[in-house]
Protein backbone atom coordinates (compact mmCIF):
# COMPACT_ATOMS: atom_id res chain seq x y z
CA UNK A 1 0.00 0.00 0.00
CA UNK A 2 1.49 3.26 -0.89
CA UNK A 3 2.12 5.99 2.02
CA UNK A 4 -0.02 8.35 0.33
CA UNK A 5 -3.30 6.82 1.74
CA UNK A 6 -4.06 8.23 4.50
CA UNK A 7 -2.96 11.79 3.08
CA UNK A 8 -5.45 11.53 0.37
CA UNK A 9 -8.34 9.97 2.17
CA UNK A 10 -7.44 12.48 5.31
CA UNK A 11 -7.26 15.33 2.82
CA UNK A 12 -10.79 14.17 1.11
CA UNK A 13 -12.43 14.01 4.35
CA UNK A 14 -11.68 17.59 4.91
CA UNK A 15 -12.94 18.86 0.92
CA UNK A 16 -15.57 16.91 1.92
CA UNK A 17 -16.51 19.16 4.93
CA UNK A 18 -16.19 22.21 3.12
CA UNK A 19 -18.97 21.12 0.44
CA UNK A 20 -21.45 20.30 3.09
CA UNK A 21 -20.85 23.95 4.72
CA UNK A 22 -20.89 25.18 1.22
CA UNK A 23 -24.60 23.12 0.81
CA UNK A 24 -25.52 23.69 4.30
CA UNK A 25 -25.48 27.52 3.65
CA UNK A 26 -26.91 27.67 0.14
CA UNK A 27 -30.04 25.30 1.47
CA UNK A 28 -29.99 27.47 4.62
CA UNK A 29 -30.54 30.62 1.89
CA UNK A 30 -32.87 29.15 0.34
CA UNK A 31 -35.55 28.54 3.09
CA UNK A 32 -34.70 31.99 4.63
CA UNK A 33 -35.79 33.65 0.98
CA UNK A 34 -38.58 31.47 0.61
CA UNK A 35 -40.35 32.42 4.28
CA UNK A 36 -39.46 36.15 3.14
CA UNK A 37 -41.58 36.08 -0.36
CA UNK A 38 -44.56 35.81 2.08
CA UNK A 39 -43.71 38.37 4.32
CA UNK A 40 -42.31 41.17 2.51
CA UNK A 41 -42.75 44.80 3.57
CA UNK A 42 -46.14 45.77 1.83
CA UNK A 43 -43.74 48.91 0.45
CA UNK A 44 -41.24 46.02 -1.22
CA UNK A 45 -43.92 43.92 -2.68
CA UNK A 46 -44.27 44.04 -6.80
CA UNK A 47 -41.27 44.32 -8.96
CA UNK A 48 -38.78 44.56 -6.05
CA UNK A 49 -39.48 41.48 -4.69
CA UNK A 50 -39.29 39.64 -8.14
CA UNK A 51 -35.71 41.58 -8.20
CA UNK A 52 -35.01 40.39 -4.79
CA UNK A 53 -35.78 37.14 -5.62
CA UNK A 54 -33.57 36.63 -8.48
CA UNK A 55 -30.55 38.21 -6.30
CA UNK A 56 -31.11 35.66 -3.87
CA UNK A 57 -31.29 33.10 -6.40
CA UNK A 58 -28.31 33.76 -7.70
CA UNK A 59 -26.38 33.80 -4.60
CA UNK A 60 -27.64 30.41 -3.68
CA UNK A 61 -26.43 29.05 -7.14
CA UNK A 62 -23.27 30.30 -7.06
CA UNK A 63 -22.74 28.53 -3.37
CA UNK A 64 -24.85 25.43 -4.34
CA UNK A 65 -22.21 25.69 -7.98
CA UNK A 66 -18.87 26.02 -5.30
CA UNK A 67 -20.35 23.49 -3.09
CA UNK A 68 -20.54 20.86 -6.19
CA UNK A 69 -17.38 21.36 -7.37
CA UNK A 70 -15.75 20.86 -3.89
CA UNK A 71 -17.45 17.79 -3.75
CA UNK A 72 -16.30 16.75 -7.17
CA UNK A 73 -12.69 17.38 -5.89
CA UNK A 74 -13.65 15.49 -2.47
CA UNK A 75 -14.10 11.96 -5.46
CA UNK A 76 -11.12 13.23 -6.85
CA UNK A 77 -9.13 12.29 -3.69
CA UNK A 78 -10.94 9.69 -2.57
CA UNK A 79 -10.36 7.97 -5.93
CA UNK A 80 -6.65 8.76 -5.15
CA UNK A 81 -6.38 7.23 -1.92
CA UNK A 82 -8.27 4.51 -3.49
CA UNK A 83 -5.77 3.58 -6.11
CA UNK A 84 -2.82 4.43 -3.87
CA UNK A 85 -4.44 2.10 -1.71
CA UNK A 86 -4.57 -0.95 -4.23
CA UNK A 87 -0.56 -0.61 -5.70
CA UNK B 1 -53.64 38.05 12.11
CA UNK B 2 -50.64 39.04 11.02
CA UNK B 3 -47.19 36.79 11.73
CA UNK B 4 -44.78 40.05 10.54
CA UNK B 5 -42.70 41.79 12.77
CA UNK B 6 -41.45 44.82 11.91
CA UNK B 7 -38.01 46.32 13.35
CA UNK B 8 -36.63 49.12 13.52
CA UNK B 9 -34.15 51.76 16.21
CA UNK B 10 -32.15 50.02 18.43
CA UNK B 11 -28.91 52.12 18.42
CA UNK B 12 -26.17 50.88 16.57
CA UNK B 13 -27.06 47.82 15.48
CA UNK B 14 -30.74 48.93 14.01
CA UNK B 15 -29.92 53.15 12.62
CA UNK B 16 -32.96 54.03 11.10
CA UNK B 17 -33.62 50.74 9.53
CA UNK B 18 -37.40 49.21 9.17
CA UNK B 19 -37.39 46.40 8.11
CA UNK B 20 -39.19 42.43 8.99
CA UNK B 21 -37.73 39.89 11.13
CA UNK B 22 -37.76 37.67 7.62
CA UNK B 23 -35.83 40.21 6.18
CA UNK B 24 -33.49 40.63 8.52
CA UNK B 25 -33.11 37.02 9.02
CA UNK B 26 -31.78 37.19 5.11
CA UNK B 27 -29.43 39.75 5.10
CA UNK B 28 -28.11 37.78 8.13
CA UNK B 29 -28.03 34.64 5.30
CA UNK B 30 -26.25 36.50 3.26
CA UNK B 31 -23.58 37.82 5.15
CA UNK B 32 -22.46 34.50 6.31
CA UNK B 33 -22.81 33.29 3.42
CA UNK B 34 -19.96 35.83 2.37
CA UNK B 35 -18.21 35.02 4.94
CA UNK B 36 -18.38 31.14 4.87
CA UNK B 37 -17.47 31.35 0.73
CA UNK B 38 -14.27 33.26 1.77
CA UNK B 39 -13.87 30.99 4.74
CA UNK B 40 -14.22 27.57 2.00
CA UNK B 41 -12.05 29.34 -0.92
CA UNK B 42 -9.03 29.81 1.62
CA UNK B 43 -9.90 26.34 3.10
CA UNK B 44 -9.97 25.08 -0.29
CA UNK B 45 -6.85 26.43 -1.29
CA UNK B 46 -5.30 24.90 1.28
CA UNK B 47 -6.06 21.46 0.78
CA UNK B 48 -5.69 21.77 -3.20
CA UNK B 49 -1.77 22.65 -2.21
CA UNK B 50 -1.32 20.20 -0.18
CA UNK B 51 -3.17 17.44 -2.65
CA UNK B 52 -0.59 19.05 -5.10
CA UNK B 53 2.16 18.06 -2.76
CA UNK B 54 1.74 14.61 -2.19
CA UNK B 55 0.87 14.46 -6.44
CA UNK B 56 4.54 15.35 -7.17
CA UNK B 57 6.11 12.76 -4.85
CA UNK B 58 3.47 10.07 -6.19
CA UNK B 59 4.17 8.83 -9.19
CA UNK B 60 1.53 6.64 -11.63
CA UNK B 61 -2.35 6.24 -11.47
CA UNK B 62 -2.34 7.03 -7.93
CA UNK B 63 -0.36 10.59 -8.52
CA UNK B 64 -2.26 11.49 -11.22
CA UNK B 65 -5.67 11.13 -9.61
CA UNK B 66 -4.13 13.68 -6.91
CA UNK B 67 -2.90 16.25 -9.50
CA UNK B 68 -6.81 16.07 -11.30
CA UNK B 69 -8.12 16.45 -7.42
CA UNK B 70 -5.73 19.25 -6.89
CA UNK B 71 -6.95 20.93 -10.06
CA UNK B 72 -10.61 20.36 -8.80
CA UNK B 73 -10.14 21.45 -5.57
CA UNK B 74 -8.34 24.62 -6.75
CA UNK B 75 -11.33 25.69 -9.46
CA UNK B 76 -13.84 24.79 -6.25
CA UNK B 77 -11.85 27.65 -4.05
CA UNK B 78 -11.93 29.69 -7.25
CA UNK B 79 -16.12 29.13 -7.54
CA UNK B 80 -16.54 29.73 -3.76
CA UNK B 81 -14.51 32.70 -3.90
CA UNK B 82 -16.57 34.33 -6.32
CA UNK B 83 -19.84 33.27 -4.61
CA UNK B 84 -18.63 35.89 -1.81
CA UNK B 85 -19.50 39.04 -3.54
CA UNK B 86 -22.86 39.11 -4.62
CA UNK B 87 -24.05 37.91 -1.15
CA UNK B 88 -21.82 41.03 0.35
CA UNK B 89 -23.41 43.03 -2.29
CA UNK B 90 -27.01 41.79 -2.06
CA UNK B 91 -26.81 42.10 2.04
CA UNK B 92 -25.36 45.82 1.56
CA UNK B 93 -28.58 46.40 -0.91
CA UNK B 94 -31.31 44.71 1.12
CA UNK B 95 -29.73 46.64 4.35
CA UNK B 96 -29.41 49.90 2.65
CA UNK B 97 -33.18 49.58 1.05
CA UNK B 98 -33.89 48.74 4.52
CA UNK B 99 -32.31 52.29 6.04
CA UNK B 100 -34.04 53.70 3.04
CA UNK B 101 -37.41 52.64 3.78
CA UNK B 102 -36.88 53.74 7.50
CA UNK B 103 -35.72 57.75 6.46
CA UNK B 104 -38.23 58.02 4.55
CA UNK B 105 -41.04 56.76 6.51
CA UNK B 106 -39.20 59.14 9.44
CA UNK B 107 -39.09 61.85 7.09
CA UNK B 108 -42.61 61.60 5.65
CA UNK B 109 -44.14 61.38 9.18
CA UNK B 110 -42.14 64.23 10.30
CA UNK B 111 -43.31 66.17 7.44
CA UNK B 112 -46.87 65.39 8.36
CA UNK B 113 -46.51 66.30 11.74
CA UNK B 114 -45.24 69.30 11.46
CA UNK B 115 -47.86 70.57 9.25
CA UNK B 116 -50.33 69.34 10.94
CA UNK B 117 -48.78 70.99 14.39
CA UNK B 118 -48.56 74.04 12.08
CA UNK B 119 -52.48 73.94 10.57
CA UNK B 120 -53.32 73.49 14.78
CA UNK B 121 -51.60 76.30 15.35
CA UNK B 122 -53.31 78.46 13.11
CA UNK B 123 -56.63 77.57 13.39
CA UNK B 124 -56.12 77.61 17.30
CA UNK B 125 -55.69 81.56 17.02
CA UNK B 126 -58.33 81.76 14.48
CA UNK B 127 -60.95 79.66 15.25
CA UNK B 128 -60.40 77.66 19.16
CA UNK B 129 -63.98 75.59 18.72
CA UNK B 130 -62.56 74.02 15.14
CA UNK B 131 -58.87 73.42 16.16
CA UNK B 132 -59.96 71.59 19.27
CA UNK B 133 -62.04 69.21 17.18
CA UNK B 134 -59.55 69.18 13.72
CA UNK B 135 -55.88 69.29 15.97
CA UNK B 136 -56.48 67.49 18.81
CA UNK B 137 -58.48 65.05 17.10
CA UNK B 138 -61.64 64.56 16.54
CA UNK B 139 -60.58 60.93 16.37
CA UNK B 140 -58.88 61.20 19.52
CA UNK B 141 -61.80 62.74 21.15
CA UNK B 142 -64.16 59.38 19.71
CA UNK B 143 -61.81 57.25 21.04
CA UNK B 144 -62.06 58.53 24.54
CA UNK B 145 -66.14 58.78 24.29
CA UNK B 146 -65.89 55.34 23.73
CA UNK B 147 -63.98 54.03 26.69
CA UNK B 148 -65.84 56.76 28.90
CA UNK B 149 -68.93 56.44 27.84
CA UNK B 150 -70.13 53.67 29.93
CA UNK B 151 -68.82 55.57 33.18
CA UNK B 152 -70.24 58.80 32.02
CA UNK B 153 -73.77 58.09 31.29
CA UNK B 154 -74.05 55.61 34.90
CA UNK B 155 -74.63 58.80 36.64
CA UNK B 156 -77.81 59.37 34.03
CA UNK B 157 -78.91 56.39 33.99
CA UNK B 158 -78.51 55.65 30.51
CA UNK B 159 -76.80 52.35 30.75
CA UNK B 160 -79.75 50.51 28.66
CA UNK B 161 -79.71 53.44 25.91
CA UNK B 162 -75.79 53.00 26.04
CA UNK B 163 -76.10 49.56 25.78
CA UNK B 164 -77.89 49.24 22.79
CA UNK B 165 -75.90 52.04 21.05
CA UNK B 166 -73.05 50.07 21.55
CA UNK B 167 -74.18 46.84 20.57
CA UNK B 168 -75.16 49.16 16.57
CA UNK B 169 -72.44 51.16 16.97
CA UNK B 170 -69.59 49.40 19.04
CA UNK B 171 -68.52 47.03 15.55
CA UNK B 172 -68.28 49.44 13.67
CA UNK B 173 -66.23 52.09 15.84
CA UNK B 174 -64.60 49.07 16.77
CA UNK B 175 -63.03 48.30 13.50
CA UNK B 176 -62.58 51.90 12.57
CA UNK B 177 -60.69 52.52 15.29
CA UNK B 178 -58.41 49.61 15.64
CA UNK B 179 -57.45 50.95 11.76
CA UNK B 180 -53.27 51.37 11.52
CA UNK B 181 -54.69 54.85 9.25
CA UNK B 182 -56.55 55.71 12.25
CA UNK B 183 -53.85 54.80 15.33
CA UNK B 184 -51.32 57.16 13.00
CA UNK B 185 -53.91 59.36 12.81
CA UNK B 186 -54.60 59.71 16.54
CA UNK B 187 -50.67 59.19 17.14
CA UNK B 188 -50.41 62.64 14.89
CA UNK B 189 -53.42 64.23 16.32
CA UNK B 190 -51.98 63.72 20.07
CA UNK B 191 -48.89 65.40 18.76
CA UNK B 192 -50.75 68.61 17.68
CA UNK B 193 -52.84 69.59 20.69
CA UNK B 194 -50.64 71.24 22.39
CA UNK B 195 -50.05 73.26 19.26
CA UNK B 196 -53.65 73.86 18.97
CA UNK B 197 -54.17 75.39 22.54
CA UNK B 198 -50.92 77.22 22.61
CA UNK B 199 -52.25 78.52 18.89
CA UNK B 200 -55.04 80.06 20.57
CA UNK B 201 -53.20 81.39 23.44
CA UNK B 202 -50.08 82.85 22.06
CA UNK B 203 -50.46 82.70 18.32
CA UNK B 204 -48.59 80.60 15.71
CA UNK B 205 -45.29 81.78 15.97
CA UNK B 206 -44.99 81.75 19.54
CA UNK B 207 -46.58 78.18 19.87
CA UNK B 208 -44.07 77.01 17.16
CA UNK B 209 -41.27 78.61 19.49
CA UNK B 210 -41.93 76.66 22.24
CA UNK B 211 -43.61 73.28 20.69
CA UNK B 212 -41.64 70.13 20.15
CA UNK B 213 -39.60 71.53 17.08
CA UNK B 214 -38.99 74.61 19.13
CA UNK B 215 -37.45 74.86 22.78
CA UNK B 216 -40.03 72.03 23.61
CA UNK B 217 -41.42 73.35 26.92
CA UNK B 218 -44.76 71.68 25.77
CA UNK B 219 -45.48 68.81 24.26
CA UNK B 220 -48.32 66.06 25.52
CA UNK B 221 -46.73 66.36 29.02
CA UNK B 222 -48.67 70.04 28.76
CA UNK B 223 -51.69 68.86 27.34
CA UNK B 224 -51.63 66.18 30.05
CA UNK B 225 -51.35 68.80 32.58
CA UNK B 226 -54.41 70.99 30.97
CA UNK B 227 -56.44 68.05 31.10
CA UNK B 228 -55.69 67.34 34.53
CA UNK B 229 -56.43 70.24 35.50
CA UNK B 230 -59.89 71.01 33.42
CA UNK B 231 -60.84 67.58 34.67
CA UNK B 232 -60.11 67.80 38.24
CA UNK B 233 -62.46 71.20 38.59
CA UNK B 234 -65.46 68.62 38.06
CA UNK B 235 -63.71 66.15 40.26
CA UNK B 236 -61.94 63.55 37.69
CA UNK B 237 -58.69 63.01 37.14
CA UNK B 238 -57.28 63.68 40.94
CA UNK B 239 -54.40 62.80 42.03
CA UNK B 240 -53.86 60.94 45.65
CA UNK B 241 -51.47 59.69 47.90
CA UNK B 242 -51.17 55.29 47.53
CA UNK B 243 -50.45 52.95 50.82
CA UNK B 244 -49.15 49.44 50.25
CA UNK B 245 -52.45 47.11 50.80
CA UNK B 246 -50.96 43.43 50.22
CA UNK B 247 -47.70 41.74 50.13
CA UNK B 248 -46.88 38.16 49.23
CA UNK B 249 -43.29 36.42 49.50
CA UNK B 250 -42.73 33.21 48.32
CA UNK B 251 -39.47 31.32 47.23
CA UNK B 252 -38.33 28.38 44.92
CA UNK B 253 -36.11 25.68 45.36
CA UNK B 254 -34.84 26.64 42.04
CA UNK B 255 -34.49 29.67 39.92
CA UNK B 256 -36.93 29.72 36.94
CA UNK B 257 -36.03 33.06 35.15
CA UNK B 258 -38.21 33.75 32.44
CA UNK B 259 -36.61 32.30 28.77
CA UNK B 260 -37.88 34.14 26.29
CA UNK B 261 -40.59 36.93 25.37
CA UNK B 262 -43.14 34.57 25.81
CA UNK B 263 -42.34 33.52 28.94
CA UNK B 264 -41.36 37.10 29.56
CA UNK B 265 -44.95 38.68 28.94
CA UNK B 266 -46.56 36.04 30.67
CA UNK B 267 -45.48 36.50 33.94
CA UNK B 268 -46.71 40.11 33.84
CA UNK B 269 -49.27 40.05 37.02
CA UNK B 270 -53.26 40.38 35.86
CA UNK B 271 -55.02 41.66 38.63
CA UNK B 272 -58.77 40.47 37.43
CA UNK B 273 -57.20 36.72 37.95
CA UNK B 274 -54.20 37.41 40.55
CA UNK B 275 -55.91 38.51 43.54
CA UNK B 276 -55.80 42.38 42.21
CA UNK B 277 -51.91 41.96 42.39
CA UNK B 278 -50.47 44.62 40.20
CA UNK B 279 -46.62 44.49 40.68
CA UNK B 280 -44.62 40.96 40.92
CA UNK B 281 -40.75 41.53 41.72
CA UNK B 282 -38.19 38.63 40.93
CA UNK B 283 -34.85 38.75 43.35
CA UNK B 284 -32.47 36.52 41.89
CA UNK B 285 -29.39 35.61 43.92
CA UNK B 286 -26.13 35.39 41.76
CA UNK B 287 -22.83 34.19 43.64
CA UNK B 288 -20.83 36.79 44.20
CA UNK B 289 -22.34 39.86 42.50
CA UNK B 290 -25.43 41.97 44.13
CA UNK B 291 -28.82 40.88 43.80
CA UNK B 292 -30.57 41.70 40.52
CA UNK B 293 -34.36 42.22 40.10
CA UNK B 294 -37.03 41.62 37.44
CA UNK B 295 -39.70 43.99 37.87
CA UNK B 296 -43.57 43.05 36.12
CA UNK B 297 -46.13 46.18 35.96
CA UNK B 298 -49.63 45.01 35.20
CA UNK B 299 -51.81 47.32 32.69
CA UNK B 300 -54.93 49.30 33.33
CA UNK B 301 -57.26 47.73 35.83
CA UNK B 302 -60.42 50.60 36.03
CA UNK B 303 -61.04 53.27 32.88
CA UNK B 304 -63.21 55.24 35.51
CA UNK B 305 -62.36 58.71 35.48
CA UNK B 306 -62.91 59.63 38.99
CA UNK B 307 -59.54 58.24 41.13
CA UNK B 308 -61.82 55.32 43.49
CA UNK B 309 -59.23 53.20 45.62
CA UNK B 310 -57.48 51.57 42.66
CA UNK B 311 -53.91 53.26 41.29
CA UNK B 312 -53.70 51.42 38.38
CA UNK B 313 -56.56 53.36 36.68
CA UNK B 314 -57.32 56.24 33.86
CA UNK B 315 -55.71 58.92 36.76
CA UNK B 316 -52.36 57.46 37.03
CA UNK B 317 -52.44 56.81 32.92
CA UNK B 318 -53.17 60.80 32.38
CA UNK B 319 -50.44 61.45 34.84
CA UNK B 320 -48.00 59.62 33.43
CA UNK B 321 -48.58 61.14 30.22
CA UNK B 322 -48.45 64.37 32.06
CA UNK B 323 -44.64 63.74 33.09
CA UNK B 324 -45.40 63.51 36.63
CA UNK B 325 -45.17 60.70 38.97
CA UNK B 326 -48.83 58.94 39.05
CA UNK B 327 -49.96 56.64 41.97
CA UNK B 328 -49.17 53.89 39.89
CA UNK B 329 -45.27 55.14 39.55
CA UNK B 330 -44.82 55.50 43.19
CA UNK B 331 -46.38 52.28 44.07
CA UNK B 332 -43.62 50.63 41.75
CA UNK B 333 -41.20 52.81 43.62
CA UNK B 334 -42.72 51.37 46.73
CA UNK B 335 -42.08 48.04 45.79
CA UNK B 336 -38.95 48.13 44.50
CA UNK B 337 -37.64 50.05 47.66
CA UNK B 338 -39.57 47.19 49.90
CA UNK B 339 -37.99 44.89 48.11
CA UNK B 340 -34.38 45.92 48.97
CA UNK B 341 -33.73 47.71 45.22
CA UNK B 342 -31.74 50.70 45.43
CA UNK B 343 -28.76 52.23 43.00
CA UNK B 344 -26.31 49.43 42.93
CA UNK B 345 -28.70 46.37 42.66
CA UNK B 346 -29.59 46.00 38.40
CA UNK B 347 -33.53 45.49 37.61
CA UNK B 348 -35.04 44.75 34.74
CA UNK B 349 -38.39 46.05 34.51
CA UNK B 350 -41.35 44.33 32.00
CA UNK B 351 -44.97 45.85 31.50
CA UNK B 352 -47.79 45.93 29.60
CA UNK B 353 -49.97 48.95 28.75
CA UNK B 354 -50.06 51.02 31.94
CA UNK B 355 -47.47 49.06 33.04
CA UNK B 356 -45.28 49.87 30.06
CA UNK B 357 -45.78 53.04 30.43
CA UNK B 358 -45.03 52.94 34.19
CA UNK B 359 -41.97 51.33 33.82
CA UNK B 360 -40.86 53.80 31.13
CA UNK B 361 -41.22 56.15 34.02
CA UNK B 362 -39.89 54.60 36.68
CA UNK B 363 -36.46 54.19 34.77
CA UNK B 364 -36.31 57.88 34.50
CA UNK B 365 -36.30 57.89 38.17
CA UNK B 366 -33.15 58.59 40.94
CA UNK B 367 -31.85 55.88 43.27
CA UNK B 368 -33.21 52.84 40.46
CA UNK B 369 -30.09 50.97 38.55
CA UNK B 370 -32.57 50.35 35.33
CA UNK B 371 -30.43 48.25 33.27
CA UNK B 372 -33.49 46.74 30.56
CA UNK B 373 -37.16 47.91 29.67
CA UNK B 374 -39.77 45.58 28.27
CA UNK B 375 -42.65 47.36 27.30
CA UNK B 376 -45.29 45.66 25.90
CA UNK B 377 -48.50 47.92 24.39
CA UNK B 378 -47.59 50.94 26.13
CA UNK B 379 -47.89 54.74 25.88
CA UNK B 380 -43.94 55.54 26.23
CA UNK B 381 -43.40 57.78 22.93
CA UNK B 382 -42.80 60.59 24.72
CA UNK B 383 -41.28 59.78 27.95
CA UNK B 384 -37.22 60.12 27.41
CA UNK B 385 -36.07 56.75 28.30
CA UNK B 386 -32.17 57.11 29.57
CA UNK B 387 -29.85 56.28 26.62
CA UNK B 388 -28.36 53.62 28.65
CA UNK B 389 -31.19 51.66 28.91
CA UNK B 390 -31.57 48.57 27.15
CA UNK B 391 -34.97 48.91 25.63
CA UNK B 392 -37.73 47.23 23.48
CA UNK B 393 -40.99 48.21 22.89
CA UNK B 394 -43.64 46.43 21.11
CA UNK B 395 -46.32 47.97 19.83
CA UNK B 396 -49.36 47.13 17.53
CA UNK B 397 -50.17 49.69 14.33
CA UNK B 398 -53.61 48.44 15.04
CA UNK B 399 -53.89 49.34 18.52
CA UNK B 400 -54.32 53.04 19.66
CA UNK B 401 -53.13 52.98 23.53
CA UNK B 402 -49.60 53.50 22.33
CA UNK B 403 -50.66 56.27 19.71
CA UNK B 404 -52.08 57.95 22.79
CA UNK B 405 -48.26 58.34 23.91
CA UNK B 406 -47.41 60.37 20.60
CA UNK B 407 -44.72 59.81 18.51
CA UNK B 408 -42.18 57.32 19.28
CA UNK B 409 -39.02 59.65 20.20
CA UNK B 410 -36.80 56.89 22.08
CA UNK B 411 -34.33 56.18 19.09
CA UNK B 412 -32.26 53.95 20.85
CA UNK B 413 -34.60 51.94 21.73
CA UNK B 414 -35.81 48.45 19.85
CA UNK B 415 -39.37 49.23 18.52
CA UNK B 416 -41.34 45.90 17.11
CA UNK B 417 -44.42 46.66 15.34
CA UNK B 418 -47.00 44.07 14.20
CA UNK B 419 -50.34 44.47 12.76
CA UNK B 420 -52.64 42.22 15.30
CA UNK B 421 -55.07 41.73 13.06
CA UNK B 422 -54.07 42.76 9.94
CA UNK B 423 -56.66 41.77 7.08
CA UNK B 424 -58.63 39.66 9.50
CA UNK B 425 -61.51 41.56 11.28
CA UNK B 426 -61.11 42.40 15.02
CA UNK B 427 -63.38 40.27 17.05
CA UNK B 428 -67.04 41.98 17.98
CA UNK B 429 -67.57 42.68 21.83
CA UNK B 430 -63.94 43.16 22.75
CA UNK B 431 -62.90 46.55 23.46
CA UNK B 432 -59.66 47.79 21.67
CA UNK B 433 -59.12 44.04 20.26
CA UNK B 434 -55.79 44.25 19.05
CA UNK B 435 -54.36 46.28 22.91
CA UNK B 436 -55.71 43.40 24.86
CA UNK B 437 -53.42 39.93 26.64
CA UNK B 438 -53.98 37.78 24.12
CA UNK B 439 -52.56 39.64 21.33
CA UNK B 440 -49.67 40.96 22.43
CA UNK B 441 -49.19 37.38 24.37
CA UNK B 442 -48.96 36.24 20.18
CA UNK B 443 -46.23 38.81 19.09
CA UNK B 444 -44.04 37.69 22.25
CA UNK B 445 -44.76 33.95 20.81
CA UNK B 446 -43.65 35.37 17.41
CA UNK B 447 -40.54 37.36 18.71
CA UNK B 448 -39.11 34.42 20.03
CA UNK B 449 -40.17 32.49 16.58
CA UNK B 450 -38.27 35.00 15.48
CA UNK B 451 -34.38 34.30 12.92
CA UNK B 452 -32.81 37.51 12.69
CA UNK B 453 -29.75 38.45 14.92
CA UNK B 454 -31.53 41.71 15.92
CA UNK B 455 -34.24 39.89 17.75
CA UNK B 456 -31.97 36.85 18.81
CA UNK B 457 -29.27 39.37 20.22
CA UNK B 458 -31.80 41.31 22.26
CA UNK B 459 -33.67 38.28 23.56
CA UNK B 460 -30.21 37.01 24.51
CA UNK B 461 -29.36 40.22 26.16
CA UNK B 462 -32.73 40.23 28.25
CA UNK B 463 -32.20 36.31 29.31
CA UNK B 464 -28.75 36.72 29.92
CA UNK B 465 -29.44 39.16 32.58
CA UNK B 466 -30.62 36.27 35.26
CA UNK B 467 -28.54 33.26 33.40
CA UNK B 468 -26.74 32.61 36.19
CA UNK B 469 -29.10 33.01 39.13
CA UNK B 470 -29.24 30.28 42.09
CA UNK B 471 -31.80 31.24 43.87
CA UNK B 472 -34.98 33.68 43.55
CA UNK B 473 -37.37 35.01 45.56
CA UNK B 474 -41.00 36.26 44.34
CA UNK B 475 -42.64 39.23 46.08
CA UNK B 476 -46.56 40.23 44.70
CA UNK B 477 -47.47 43.56 45.69
CA UNK B 478 -51.07 45.42 45.99
CA UNK B 479 -51.40 48.86 46.16
CA UNK B 480 -54.48 51.33 47.29
CA UNK B 481 -55.52 54.86 46.57
CA UNK B 482 -55.56 56.64 49.94
CA UNK B 483 -58.14 59.79 50.47
CA UNK B 484 -59.55 59.47 46.84
CA UNK B 485 -62.71 62.31 46.66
Amino acid sequence: MSMIVPSAAGLAGLVALVAAGLDHRADRLDAAAVGLAATLPHAWRGPAAAAFATAVREVQHDLSEAASATREAAVLARRAAAIGGRA
Amino acid sequence: MSDELVLSGGGSGGGVAVATDALLAVIDGCETAAREAVDGARALAVLAARLEQLSAVEAGAAGDALRLAAVQARSAAALAASAAPPADRLAWALRAAADGYGLAEAVATRAVESATEALAAVLGRVAPGLAVAASSGVIAVAAAAALLAPVLARPFGLDDELAALGTAAGAELNRFLSRPETVAAIRTAVMAADDAILGGLTGPALAALLGEDGIGATGLPFVATIAMGLAGGAGMLRETSVRLAERRSSSTAAPDPPRGWGERFERIPAPASDDGMQVLIERYTVPGEPDRFEVYIAGTVSFDPVAGTEPWDLTSNVGNASGADAASVRAVAEAMRDAGIDDTTPVQLTGFSQGAGTAARVATLDGFAVVGIAAFGGNTGQTPIPDGVRTVLVEHDDDLVPALGGRQDNDHAMLVRREAYGEVAPPAGVVLPAHQRPAYAATAALMDDADSSRMTDATAAFDAFTADAVAVERLEYRFEREDAP
